[in-house]
């Protein structure tokens, strides 16, 4: 699971049936480098992701990658890769001294 | 599996239903050389790792969903406490047995500057 900001959500008129009504938003991850310093800003590539809990624009969520994403909709078969699977209430983040993304000056 | 340090807690009161009793954790996964890479993980925890531990995580979501349901869709989870983990010293100038170049050239393939194929 990554850390991600919903920045915005999207309506599917037309699409395979399974998908038809379901919530989806558009989640910017978060980089180590921004999540130290506690900026607001994601810095990753922006992807969809299915939402259920209702996240609001600007919250931050914990997205799930990949085929685990569609379990909650088991035993139908979704074709979805991402899922917010939490909405982050507090975070508390800080890499050992000299370990961290701000102490490097070529970002891996 | 690859390994991870610890680096921070997170807390969620809205989540998936089958995430309600599971401890988070904020991972960052390690190089081969230590350092973290790519972006910060939010892990399952259940061994009680703390701040600054290296832990092996899995991505194999199965004893999660034993544990707390089949529909879970979480699956980095804390599978080990790693008390020591040697690494060897290595020349960054060896080449590869299969003569695919150095060590410091895959490096720099993986951050994009990709050598043409012509080049090999």
């Amino acid at each position: 699971m990554r850390l991600g900001i919903v920045r915005g959500s999207l309506v599917l008129n037309q699409a395979v049936p399974s998908l038809l009504g379901t919530r989806m938003v558009i989640v910017e991850p978060v980089t180590a480098r921004n999540l130290e310093l506690n900026n607001g800003l994601g810095g990753g590539k922006a992807l969809i992701a299915v939402d259920r809990l209702g996240s609001g624009i600007g919250r931050m969520v914990g997205f799930v990658e990949g085929r685990t994403a569609a379990n909650p909709f088991s035993p139908v078969d979704v074709p979805i890769d991402a899922y917010c699977a939490l909405i982050v209430d507090q975070i508390e983040f800080q890499p050992p001294r000299g370990m961290g993304s701000l102490d490097r000056k070529v970002q891996k | 599996m690859f390994l991870a340090r610890i680096d921070g807690t997170l807390t969620s009161t809205v989540k998936h239903e089958t995430l309600e009793s599971c401890r988070f954790l904020i991972g960052q996964r390690l190089d081969a050389d230590g350092s973290s890479v790519g972006d910060p993980l939010v892990l399952i925890d259940t061994l009680g790792a703390g701040r600054g531990a290296t832990v092996m995580v899995t991505t194999d979501n199965e004893t999660l969903r034993n544990r707390v349901g089949k529909t879970t869709p979480a699956r980095l989870v804390v599978a080990g406490l790693v008390d020591e983990s040697v690494r060897e010293e290595f020349s960054p100038q060896v080449p590869l047995p299969d003569g695919r170049g150095s060590v410091s050239d895959r490096s720099r393939d993986r951050q994009g500057a990709v050598p043409s194929r012509k080049s090999r």
